[in-house]
């Protein structure tokens, strides 16, 4: 950096200000001349500032609230900071709260090194409300975010609107259509998290470096999101070969991984690979789930006289194996297997360009294009055995058509193949005003998201069905058009100190807008709006004794998109195969079944996007290096996606086969001249709607003391109080299952709820892990308190709005209405008692986790006993004792660096 | 189904009415006789219309009527005066009564034969409305089903039960109706309003057609009424041919999940109500019962005056709950005869009152016993080939049989 001196001039002084121990950039910390009047400059957005001192000789103070005052000879370059609550050298193994304003929690590696995870999911325990889980990896794991009890798949909105982005680039999951169509058998439904977002199975956590799940209220520069989003950093340069062996319970995992680094010419590349195995019982072979990753990582920089710039290029392989068979030997010899495959390559490249100098408005630039194909197979094989005669419809017109009658026994063959592709370019640039006086900047970008799915989807032979019955079809999912969002954002971002008091805010608006949609879907033309504030107070810092303290209060508002998936915008058509025609004869071949055939497109084009309104207060007091954050959050999602049944007449002919002379056949009978009287049915298929919503409140809490110095040893106290609200939002349609006569109840009835569940808890986790550097030892006890969990249904009503009768007639519910001989079914058997509170008490799980390193750090060695102890007292329940179980589970693991 | 034994004699009456028998030639002593008819004691509200008592005399067969009943409590009293003999005395009657809110009547018999009158004998007859007629029973119920010939693996289409009639005389079977219990043997609930004393409460109900003379039972004769009409053993060689069923099940539905045969050659039953869109099944571990029932009205009326919407108490695991459900009652007074199953090892509580089945009968032992499948229920025959018909399922029948018609 180039200083000049001019003879009684001043001198212009460029300098960068750091965090010690994280080396990130400080914005907005103060820069004052020793003896100089006030504030001399403030931080920008990348930490720089420029001053002009009188001599070289001057002092300057650098401060920063919630850091030690710095005060150094002015130079030009880096000022080091160093933070009141966190020591240099300083391990932290559990998450943090960032020092940002949207509430994120910080997991860093030594926390992951301390949890020793086998997946992504096992970070959970960590968050806020989050406590040990036993892995159940032969299931898929979503995230749930501020959570209260777990709603159904028509309230998974939350999971699907939680963004993951590695090294920036997200997981799309917007073409996943893995799922088995008709399913009906657990191997197929508990594997199925279609619109569900991301498995968090596929995530390994080795290169991770750093992980921020922001629970709050994320930058506008994040979109597609609802409810949150959790950004993976992961690990660059270093010149380790680092491999790890773990073995839990359930499960072993391999990793090896290498750094190459070549200083001089900027240059690196990082190799990794990752093996898990993982199965539902170590005893069990048949039901398992496998997971290989392969991530080659190379990241290069330059810096030239105007320009630092640097280029990163990922490739990623994923692999996620899913087995289940029944054993034979227990099921007569009958084959029944589900394998479902899931194989992404992932390709991003990022670009980024700083201009040297820092006086400059222009900041940064970056670009990203990330692209990844998926591979994705389901195979269902199994030796179907009826029970009973059955048919199955096959025509994939509409019209009339005679059904199959299917054998006793045969073997269903279904596949699923899906071949998701995304491609996410994201250009953005930082602008700064230069001031000494405000550390600004404003942030313009847009992204253009595409996700399509090249798969043949569904593939089976529909006269050999897996769920025989079900009017399920083959289709192919490759016709489908791609589904494109493009998407513009601004944010502005100051701080500032007023008298002493800090003031930060990032106000910004995202605007998302899907293309590529026929003009028939009332999103085409629709932009989305998302708007998002978080600011902050920090009020001047005060004196304790010998220690300092400062407070800050930050709150938040925003609105949060997320689009609709290609299966919510495209969903397989619906076949209703209406019986019209059913001939008996003891000769199987004369036997005929005609069905007439309807084939509805489901498609909701009424459809939007899913919104979701978030406010929250935070609290953060730092007193002598503790700290207490604490936020009260609200959010409301009326609009979830969901699947809704939607009943409408059909018509069809019921034909008298009593004419038919069985005798004088020689094959199947003529339709023709067979009387028949045009009737109808009221027959319902599902449509996806905004009909979920979700209210969540709550608050969380994290506070971190100071390790105590002579104990080596550090309290961290999080927990949450969380309480949900899963209901329906639009009035929904259900039809009473009676039959009088021989007809069924010839009306549906509408219904403004359906259903209604509030579920909350109130958790503490007690953590006190000690650090002895002179033993290389860390160890933790973790007391994780669940207060109590409850569960209660939300009054429903019995009567309905409306109802339809058999000709589709839409009629207003009377009370009288009740006391007639067929519409009294429409009234619904709820009682008081189905409203009563379920809670379950408290319960306590006690984890104790080690850590020793040995041969200069070369050999580490962890170990973690989740519930070595527990308090799960029996409780009663209307007379009823309820007794809890809970048991032990163990992991070891061995890290080598070298 | 004599269940005369069960009710309380009660305190004869006071209040005489005269009333002159036709007579012959043959001079006989006139005697004063005393007739009372009994409601039964478990009715609430009960009120008797159109009683009358027809007694004949063995030996001259002159018969004489009365009509003129006094009320006195339970009991409805007539004194005449007759000559003396043996007499075999019938009467019928039509009983008003109370099934919670909703009101029923029904006919009523009672029979005692050869009575000796002399002076001044009083005679008590009990209206007993359980056994409304006798003759026809359940002889069999192959409710488990078959299953493919060597495996475990159920084929459930060749369900069956016969009907037989089981007096010396001719019974017409139309509007008949064969029911299954709307609760389960083996999950006891706590019922308010609980008819379960005075009805019984339906899952489903199928009424054998006819005009009321169109399917004559001889004595001694079977029906066999087939879940599904047709030679099964063509599909399935273990199970069995029931081509020649005298009547199905048949579910006519639209839907291609309840596909269901109709064997054009077998008649099929007239489906009343069900529970459930779908096609019907007998439940094949044996949680549920099944009872013949005479019907006294119209699918109709059977719908608007039959409703019952009662409240019971779930103990579950999680806790206890109010919950609520419907179905329809059908009074005790109509039901011919009642067949309790269970599990043998699950059996909680029996469907019906006691007056209609004291006891229950079984296939499984366990509600996953495998070997259920391919046993039936059959009723015992007394010596002389009758069926045994005390109202008490766990001595007349035999459990775990070889259905009678597999081969």
């Amino acid at each position: 950096m180039a200083v000049t001196i001019v003879a009684n001039a001043q001198t212009k002084i460029t300098g960068l200000v750091l965090d010690k121990a994280t080396r990130e950039p400080m914005i907005g910390a103060v820069v004052s001349i020793t003896g100089g009047n006030g504030v001399a400059a403030v931080t920008g957005v990348d930490g720089h500032f420029t001053i002009m001192v009188p001599n070289v000789a001057a002092t300057v103070t650098v401060s920063y609230v919630g850091y030690k005052t710095l005060v150094e000879k002015v130079h030009n370059g880096e000022y080091l900071i160093e933070s009141q609550t966190n020591a240099l050298d300083e391990v932290v193994v559990t998450a943090q709260e960032s020092k940002h304003l949207s509430t994120t929690s910080v997991i860093g590696r030594q926390a992951m090194d301390h949890l020793q995870p086998s997946s992504f999911g096992d970070m959970m325990e960590l968050i806020p409300g989050g406590r040990a889980q036993d892995p159940h990896l032969t299931n898929p794991s979503t995230i749930s975010l501020r959570e209260a009890g777990g709603g159904d798949a028509n309230y998974s909105t939350s999971s699907l609107g939680t963004s993951f982005m590695i090294d920036g680039a997200p997981i799309s999951t917007n073409a996943n259509m893995q799922y088995v169509s008709g399913g009906t058998d657990s191997q197929s439904l508990k594997r199925d998290f279609t619109n569900q977002g991301v498995d968090m199975r596929t995530i390994s956590t080795d290169d991770i470096e750093r992980v921020e799940i922001v629970r709050g209220i994320p930058s506008v520069e994040y979109g597609d999101l609802t409810s949150g989003l959790v950004k993976i950093e992961r690990k660059r340069g270093g010149n380790n070969v680092t491999a790890r062996l773990k073995a839990d319970m359930g499960s072993y995992l391999f990793y090896l991984g290498k750094g190459l680094e070549w200083q001089p010419r900027k240059l690196s590349l990082n190799i990794s690979a990752d093996y898990l195995d993982s199965r539902i019982d170590p005893r069990n072979t048949l039901e398992n789930y496998k997971r290989f990753t392969l991530s080659a990582r190379l990241h290069k920089a330059w810096s030239t006289s105007r320009f630092n710039s640097s280029l990163s290029a990922n490739v990623d392989y994923t692999g996620s194996f899913d087995n289940d068979k029944t054993d034979p030997d227990l099921n007569e010899g009958a084959v029944d297997t589900y394998k479902s495959s899931y194989n992404r390559w992932a390709l991003t490249t990022s670009f980024s360009l700083k201009p040297s100098d820092h006086d400059s408005w222009f900041k940064v630039l970056n670009a990203m294009l990330a692209t990844s194909l998926d591979n994705d197979n389901i195979k269902r094989e199994k030796l179907v055995q009826l029970r009973r005669a059955t048919i199955a419809a096959t025509s994939m017109q509409p019209g009339e058509s005679d059904a199959v009658i299917l054998p006793y026994s045969y073997t269903a063959q279904h596949r699923v193949e899906g071949k998701p592709f995304n491609l996410f370019l994201k250009v953005n640039s930082k602008l700064q005003v230069p001031s000494t006086r405000i550390s600004n900047s404003l942030l313009l970008g847009l992204d253009w998201n595409v996700d399509k799915n090249y798969g043949k989807g569904q593939i089976f032979d529909p006269t050999r069905p897996l769920y025989p019955g079900m009017s399920g079809r083959p289709r192919d999912i490759s016709k489908i058009p791609a589904a494109h969002t493009l998407s513009l954002y601004a944010e502005e971002n100051l701080k500032t100190t007023v008298a002493g008091n800090t003031l930060e805010l990032v106000a910004g608006i995202r605007g998302s807008h899907m293309m590529n949609l026929s003009s028939r879907y009332a999103m085409s033309s629709k932009f989305y709006w998302d708007p998002r504030v978080n600011m902050g107070w920090t009020f001047p810092e005060f004196s304790v004794g010998n220690e300092v303290g400062f407070v800050r209060l930050a709150a938040g508002v925003g609105q949060h998109t997320k689009m609709p998936t290609i299966e919510h915008l495209y969903p397989e058509p619906v076949y209703i195969d209406l019986i019209q025609f059913n001939y008996y004869h003891p000769n199987e071949s004369y036997k005929r079944i005609n069905v007439m055939t309807y084939v509805i497109d489901p498609t909701n084009f009424d459809l939007q996007a899913a919104r979701n309104f978030k406010w929250e207060l935070t609290a953060d007091v730092n007193i002598a290096g503790n700290r207490l954050s604490v936020t009260y959050f609200r959010e409301n999602m009326t609009s979830g996606f969901r699947s809704t049944a939607v009943y409408a007449p059909y018509s069809y002919k019921l034909y008298d086969t009593s004419g038919i002379d069985a005798d004088a056949l020689d094959g199947p009978p003529s339709m023709d001249g067979v009387p028949f009287e045009e009737t109808r049915e009221l027959v319902a298929h599902s449509r996806y709607s905004n009909g979920s919503q979700t209210k969540k409140e709550g608050v969380e809490y994290t506070f971190a003391s100071r390790r105590i110095a002579k104990l080596h040893t550090r309290l961290t106290i999080n927990g949450a109080w969380f309480r949900t609200v899963h209901r329906n939002s639009v009035a929904l349609m259900e039809r009473p299952s009676q039959v009088v006569g021989d007809k069924p109840i010839p009306y549906v009835g509408i219904y403004n709820d359906i259903e209604g569940y509030t579920d909350e808890m109130v958790n503490t986790n007690f953590t006190l892990d000690t650090d002895v550097p002179r033993l290389k030892l860390g160890f933790s006890i973790s007391a994780q308190c669940l207060w109590f969990t409850s569960n209660q249904r939300q009054p429903i009503s019995n009567y309905p709005s409306e109802f339809i009768d058999l000709d589709g007639n839409l009629h207003t519910w009377q009370p009288a209405m009740a006391e007639d001989a067929l519409l009294r079914y429409l009234v619904r058997n709820n009682t008081e008692s189905m409203y009563d509170l379920f809670k379950v008490p408290f319960s306590m799980n006690v984890n104790f986790k080690v850590t020793k390193k040995f041969f200069n750090d070369h050999l580490h060695i962890a170990m973690f006993c989740n519930k070595i102890w527990d308090y799960t007292p029996s409780y009663e329940r209307d007379g009823v004792t309820i007794r809890r179980h809970v048991t032990p589970y163990f992991g070891l693991e061995m890290n080598i660096k070298l | 189904m004599n269940m005369n034994k069960l009710y309380i004699i009660s305190v004869l009456t006071l209040l005489l009415w005269l009333t002159s028998c036709s007579n012959d030639d043959d001079v006989a002593r006139m005697v004063q006789l005393s007739i009372s008819v009994q409601l039964p004691i478990n009715l609430d509200n009960a009120s008797l219309d159109e009683a009358q008592v027809v007694m004949t005399n063995i030996e001259t067969l002159a018969t004489c009527e009365v009509n003129n009943f006094e009320q006195s409590d339970n009991d409805y009293t007539a004194t005449i005066t007759v000559p003396e003999g043996r007499y075999n005395i019938k009467a019928t009657g039509g009983i008003t009564y109370a099934i919670g809110s909703s009101t029923t009547r029904t006919t009523m018999r009672a029979e005692s034969m050869g009575v000796k009158v002399s002076d001044n004998t009083s005679i008590t007859l009990l209206f007993n409305n359980y056994n409304a007629e006798a003759g026809m029973v359940i002889e069999e119920i192959f409710f488990t089903s078959s299953t493919f010939s060597g495996t475990q693996r159920p084929y459930t289409d060749d369900q069956y039960l016969i009907l037989t009639n089981n007096s010396d005389h001719l019974i017409y079977a139309d509007s008949l109706a064969i029911v299954e219990s709307k609760f389960q043997t083996d999950m006891q609930w706590e019922l308010t309003p609980n008819l379960m004393k005075d009805a019984i409460t339906v899952s489903w109900l199928y009424l054998i057609p006819g005009n009321g003379t169109s399917v004559p039972v001889e004595a001694g004769e079977s029906l066999v009424i087939a879940l599904n009409a047709k030679d099964h053993t063509n599909i399935n060689s273990t199970s069995i041919d029931l081509s020649h069923a005298d009547f199905e099940f048949y579910d006519v539905s639209p839907n291609t999940e309840f596909y269901d045969e109709d064997n054009p050659a077998v008649a099929n039953l007239v489906k009343w109500y069900s529970d459930l869109w779908s096609y019907t099944m007998l439940n094949n571990k044996g949680s549920k019962s099944y009872g013949l029932v005479r019907m006294h009205s119209s699918n109709d009326e059977f719908i608007a005056n039959n409703f019952y919407k009662y409240s019971y108490i779930v103990n579950a695991a999680w806790g206890t709950y109010e919950s609520t459900g419907d179905g329809y009652f059908i009074p005790n007074s109509w039901v011919i005869d009642w067949v309790n199953l269970a599990i043998r090892n699950e059996w909680a509580w029996n469907v019906a009152s006691p007056m209609l089945d004291a006891g229950w009968t079984y296939c499984a032992e366990t509600s996953s016993d495998k070997s259920r499948y391919g046993t039936s229920v059959i009723r015992k025959r007394d010596s002389s080939g009758r069926l045994i018909d005390t109202n008490n399922s766990t001595n007349d029948f035999l459990s775990r049989q070889k259905p009678s018609l597999a081969q």
